[in-house]
């Protein structure tokens, strides 16, 4: 087993990578010291009602970067910013007046809790009906407030007050600059865990569940694992923020802590943009300056009862005009057009780079050989799925063995793509089983298939939308890595050197079927013929055992399907197997070990090429069967029917 | 005047180019057949003149009037009624309903409509408050299509409807399609069976990647030799072996000598 | 006992009215596939309606403008909120009713004011007597009143030519289309039903109570809690489940404390959509397809 050898194309490529890569590596620590520059300096020449807007601004930032992190990575819409804080702040206020628990211990202990909360709720929440999430975190958030509003120990309506300013190791952040500090630097930290995240090997993951959830799942991503962290992540951020909050103001009552507090950051995380942790501070900043305006402008026109209703009902129309008008936000549009530059300048390198598309590899007498082995990687026995009256597959065994490319053909409708289905995990079979190696894995989710080391591509394309081809990829290199949450919000080495060494991998593999030169395109703006090799390229990026296919070369021109069938006969010497389903019979005829023939969802014929050929019943099916060639006079149907 | 006159459609779907100036006409009272390779952009051609899909330039004239901007259900009401791929039935309702849905431009179908499907198909008139999700393929393919005759069209386009059937079943589809017609209704076939729809067809038009290739009359394009390559859903650039040859000449003079007599 | 049956009694009125805008979400979702968060306000708005034509016409036609406002007040969040926004899928959709219950609880505010206002029951008589425990004649009225609407509904959506339509845009849009149904039609059609029940409900909700710009937050809540019961599919049984609601929190005010009712029902729903999602029926609603 021979690892492909690097073309010289690919090694041109690298140098100018590496100057990006450089480059990034002198543009952070420089954003970390202008940030501190700016939040030192601030306080000193804003004066005080301008520092002490800002830290509220601050402590705002905190949430929405919170829910930045659920609703813009992972698609989720919670209503539960005003619960995590409301733990924060009341955990705080309780622990360090009652109980003499230093603050900095007592904020990380009222995380915890808002992280365990988050994941009790979270976890069976996303498992089964994630889309109701909204109305349980309102609830959760109301409840939190009723409880608050009425508790004898958290001082009921009347609030809670006596706590004292921060101090860690002696140093007492008393006065409004110093707490203009610590909310900025904390935020400062946050938003750059938040980035991390999301260029990170779990961002990725999360993107990619928002962007396609069961081509996510067939990558290998937990789907309901990966939001219930990022979600619980968000509580512990949100809780933060209630803990400065009551260090702040030394007093705490139930008011801030209401759902119009979780409309709030999310009329800001809307209007900031969803798309990044940019766009939570953006809009936070934006928000607060318009209610500063309409509590300039109201009074004098309605008069002074009016601002509280007035600025709700400018918030909620602004909400909505901005989701109509402009749905990824200022920061959006903002961040749109600097990262069209910037990928349009990586893509003009790797232009010049790598003009050369498609490097078609020779074929070795290794690739083309045949291995005879009788191992058997996967095999589907009496599978079945039926789709009410339908019977789409009907008793089909199948085996894959090591190292053979299996061809599935048939007629349309046949039942092909859901026999790949049931094979990969997307569906659950009504009856049957599928086992893997020697592992029955029937009716596990689609993840776990992965983990057994089945890939697979979909018959329509079907990539992450808003990632770029080769954010795409490294998706399929999930389970490769194993740096989740935690560790990529602060950046390890091991961290970092896994992230370039899953990139080192993918970019080999995108240089082998001629994608380098595409690497920086957003994926879905490809051709067809393009979306599926990246396709082909994320499955085998997850360096399967068996990879399923289903019709990769649609869309492909005789040249692309030529070296196509090249790389897959190389995976195939490199110790894949193989098993796809494609109307081209030329290319079937080539490249396929074996074929197995469906019509009407069961078994035809299974043999080797040659043999399917001479078939005279399989020339029927394929071709279609013209009806004049009889068939029993008004037989009662061929499917059984319920009665 | 052709009941049908489709000119120099175009179509994209994102980046994809699917229909690349398409041109076609139908006659009353005839059964007109596209065929060509998975990914032609067939499917995609019924969608855009019935509505579904909107054209990105071109015009779909039905009957003399321009339909390439009328509304949906305008485009039924006047006439123009297609058959999906996959049936597309509503699983969760009855037989009768989802029928009496294919008459909702005409607040529901009148009896003698109702009566009409019935003698077609009595299958359905068994099977009348079934749920309709619960039958076979093939008795849903006919549901499909009954509902379509509900909405009393002049022509029906159809999407594929031997898909997944078996062939006892494809006959008895068919069948029923020269029946229609014989009641005067024109059709459209969109067919992967490419011998089936060209034993029942008039006349043909073979689409490749968004564009017609040829088209004639059944006889000549069963002569033509890019069709042949087509049957194989080859990509239509290489050689057909002498048995592949062979045998797909005697199939295609039967198709044709059947849809002669 | 007599507690027990009193909070029953006590609980149908409220049960009603949260079954039935259960059913104004239930109908909404059913077509346009995500949860109006503005619903309770719909179910203010409806309330004030009644309100303003209680000042010149007599309880029960004050109630039938009460829909008439909720109807409008649902269409003017298809338009705003649904319409604009129909292919940017749920969650888009979603947030922005939230943004425009908001707006319209707002706009309500500054119009209204913050204080209660009321309304005569819709008949007069004094409350029956039933085993000892009394039954306000509201309550028959609110009772009676979902009654009918369950049985107009159930004819609508099962038996005209519209509600059959309206059920086949929520089962397969394509293919409504292709029997030449409107969807922006059905799904105007569908925002005017869900409004009139929930606002003719706000409407009614002021003859026992009071109606004030905040009372949206409650009911839309606990309605809510009765469409997840119903397994937001089913009238019928989001109804009941509105009932079930209803009666639970009359007993807990009754029997613990009125001032952890609303908490016990919130945890409630949290319950609810973590160990039972898909509400009381899940064995029909799987089976069914």
């Amino acid at each position: 087993m021979s690892e492909p050898t690097t073309t010289p194309a690919a090694t041109a490529t690298a140098p100018a990578l590496d100057t990006s890569g450089l480059r990034k590596r002198l543009l952070s620590p420089l954003a970390i010291v202008v940030w501190l520059a700016v939040v030192i300096i601030f306080p000193l020449v804003a004066g005080d009602f301008y520092t002490g807007l800002a830290t509220t601004i601050g402590t705002n930032c905190l949430l929405a970067i919170g829910l930045v992190m659920v609703t813009g990575y992972a698609g989720q819409f919670s209503l539960a910013p005003a619960a995590f804080y409301a733990v924060g702040a009341y955990g705080t206020a309780l622990m360090t007046v009652n109980m003499g628990v230093p603050g900095l211990v007592a904020m990380l202990i009222s995380a915890g809790i808002a992280l365990a909360i988050a994941y009790a709720i979270g976890r069976p929440i996303f498992r089964l009906r994630g889309h109701f999430l909204a109305m349980g975190t309102l609830a959760l958030t109301e409840v939190f407030f009723l409880l608050a509003n009425n508790l004898e120990a958290t001082g009921g309506s009347s609030g809670f007050g006596g706590i004292p300013p921060l101090t860690v190791v002696g140093f007492s952040f008393d006065t409004l600059p110093k707490q203009f500090w610590l909310a900025w630097v904390v935020v400062g930290a946050a938003l750059w865990a938040a980035l991390r995240i999301g260029k990170s090997r779990e961002g990725r993951a999360l993107r990619a569940l928002r962007g396609h959830e069961a081509a996510a799942e067939a990558c290998g991503v937990n789907v309901p694992w990966s939001k219930t962290r990022i979600f619980a992540g968000s509580a512990f951020i949100s809780s933060l923020a209630g803990s400065l909050y009551a260090h702040f103001l030394l007093y705490v009552n139930p008011p801030p802590f209401g759902v119009e507090t979780s409309i709030n950051i999310l009329s800001m995380v809307v209007l900031g943009g969803l798309a990044g942790p940019w766009g939570a501070v953006i809009g936070a900043t934006l928000i607060e300056i318009i209610r500063q305006g309409i509590e300039g402008v109201l009074p004098s026109l309605f008069g002074a009862g009016s601002v509280g209703a007035g600025e709700s009902l400018v918030l909620g129309l602004l909400l909505v005009f901005i989701l109509v008008t402009r749905p990824d936000g200022v920061a959006g549009g903002v961040g749109a057009l600097a990262g069209r530059i910037r990928e349009a300048r990586e893509q003009a390198e790797l232009d010049a780079n790598d003009a050369a598309a498609f490097a078609t590899p020779s074929m070795s007498a290794q690739d083309a050989r045949k291995y005879e082995s009788d191992e058997v990687v996967l095999r589907a026995e009496n599978l079945t799925k039926r789709f009410g009256g339908v019977h789409a597959v009907d008793d089909v065994d199948l085996v894959l063995y090591r190292q053979e490319i299996l061809a599935m053909i048939g007629p349309n409708g046949a039942g092909k793509t859901t026999l790949l289905n049931l094979l990969s995990g997307n569906l659950v079979p009504t009856s049957g089983r599928v086992v893997v190696g020697e592992k029955d894995v029937t009716g596990r989710p689609a993840f776990q298939f992965a983990r057994h080391g089945i890939a697979r591509t979909f018959q329509t394309p079907s990539l992450f939308a808003g990632m770029n081809a080769r954010a795409n990829v490294l998706v399929g290199a999930h389970l490769r890595g194993d740096v989740g949450l935690s560790r990529s919000a602060l950046p390890t080495r091991a961290a970092l050197r896994e992230e370039q060494r899953l990139g080192a991998e993918i970019d080999e593999v995108m240089h082998q079927l001629g994608l380098s030169h595409l690497a920086r395109r957003e994926a879905t703006q490809l051709s067809l013929g393009q979306q599926k090799l990246l396709e082909v390229a994320r499955a085998v990026g997850q360096r399967p055992d068996i990879l399923l296919l289903d019709e990769p070369c649609a869309g492909l021109n005789r040249v692309e399907k030529d070296a196509l069938a090249a790389v897959l006969r190389r995976l195939r010497a490199a110790g894949m197997s193989l098993l796809l389903i494609e109307h081209d019979m030329q290319f079937v005829m080539n490249i396929a070990d074996r074929v197995h023939v469906l019509e009407f969802g069961k078994t035809l014929h299974v043999g080797t090429p040659a043999e399917v050929q001479a078939d005279p019943k399989v020339i029927d099916a394929y071709l279609g069967v013209d009806r004049a060639t009889e068939a029993p006079e008004d037989e009662e149907d061929e499917t059984d029917v319920p009665a | 005047m052709f009941l049908l006159e489709v000119t120099d459609l175009y179509f994209r779907y994102g980046n994809a180019r699917v229909l690349e100036g398409v041109s076609l006409t139908v006659d009353e009272g005839e059964i007109v057949t596209i065929i060509g390779p998975n990914g032609a952009g067939k499917s995609t051609l019924l969608n855009v003149i019935s509505r579904s899909l909107r054209a990105r330039s071109g015009s779909v004239r039905l009957a003399g009037e321009d339909i390439t901007k009328a509304g949906q259900s305008h485009v039924v009401r006047s006439g123009c009624i297609l058959v999906p791929e996959g049936r597309q039935v509503f699983p969760t309702l009855t037989v009768l309903d989802n029928l009496l849905l294919g008459g909702y431009v005409h607040r529901g179908g009148s009896d003698e409509t109702l009566a009409r499907v019935y003698r077609l198909f009595p299958r359905l008139k068994q099977r009348a408050n079934q749920l309709a999700g619960t039958m076979s393929g093939g008795e849903q393919q006919m549901l499909a299509i009954g509902r379509a005759m509900m909405g009393r069209p002049k022509i029906m386009l159809l999407d594929e409807p031997s898909l997944g059937l078996s062939p006892q079943m494809v006959k008895r589809i068919f069948d029923a399609l020269e029946a229609l017609r014989a009641e005067g209704t024109t059709l459209l076939l969109v067919e992967q069976n490419a011998l089936a729809a060209l034993g029942l067809a008039d006349r043909g038009y073979l689409l490749q990647t968004g564009s017609v290739v040829t088209s004639g009359t059944v006889e000549e394009l069963s002569a033509d030799p890019n069709v042949k390559k087509v049957y194989l859903g080859a990509s239509g650039d290489e050689d057909l072996t002498p048995a592949e040859a062979s045998v797909l000449e005697r199939e295609v003079d039967a198709a044709v000598h059947d849809s002669g007599s | 006992m007599q507690l027990w049956l009193q909070g029953l009694l006590t609980g149908l009125a409220v049960g009603t009215v949260y079954g039935v805008i259960g059913v104004g979400y239930v109908i909404i979702h059913r077509i346009a596939g995500m949860v109006n968060f503005a619903q309770g306000d719909i179910a203010m708005i409806g309330a004030f309606g009644a309100v303003m034509g209680g000042g010149f016409l007599a309880p029960p036609l004050a109630v039938l403008c009460g829909g008439l406002a909720g109807a409008a007040a649902a269409l003017l969040v298809y338009w705003m909120a649904i319409h604009p926004l129909r292919n940017k899928g749920a969650l888009v959709q979603t947030i922005a009713t939230l943004g425009m219950g908001l707006a319209i609880r707002s706009a309500a505010q500054l119009y209204f004011g913050t204080e209660p206002h009321q309304l005569p029951p819709v008949t007069g008589g004094g409350p029956i007597k039933v085993f000892g425990a009394s039954l306000s004649v509201q309550t028959v009225w609110l009772v009676l009143i979902m009654v009918v609407l369950f049985f107009v509904l159930r004819t609508y959506f099962d038996k005209t030519m519209t509600g059959r339509a309206l059920s086949a845009c929520s089962i397969n849009r394509y293919a409504a289309g292709l029997v030449g149904i409107n969807y922006v039609k059905m799904a105007m059609i569908a925002f005017v039903i869900s409004g009139l029940v929930t606002g003719l409900m706000g409407g009614l909700v002021v003859g026992y109570s009071f109606a004030n710009v905040g009372m949206g937050f409650t009911l839309g809540l606990k309605g809510f809690v009765a469409a997840i019961l119903g397994g937001f599919d089913k009238i019928g049984v989001t109804m009941v489940g509105g009932i079930i609601v209803g009666v639970l929190e009359s007993w807990v005010a009754a029997g613990v404390s009125t001032t952890y009712q609303d908490v016990i029902i919130y945890a409630l729903l949290i319950v609810l959509l973590i160990v039972r999602p898909s509400g009381l029926t899940r064995m029909q609603v799987t089976s069914r397809v």
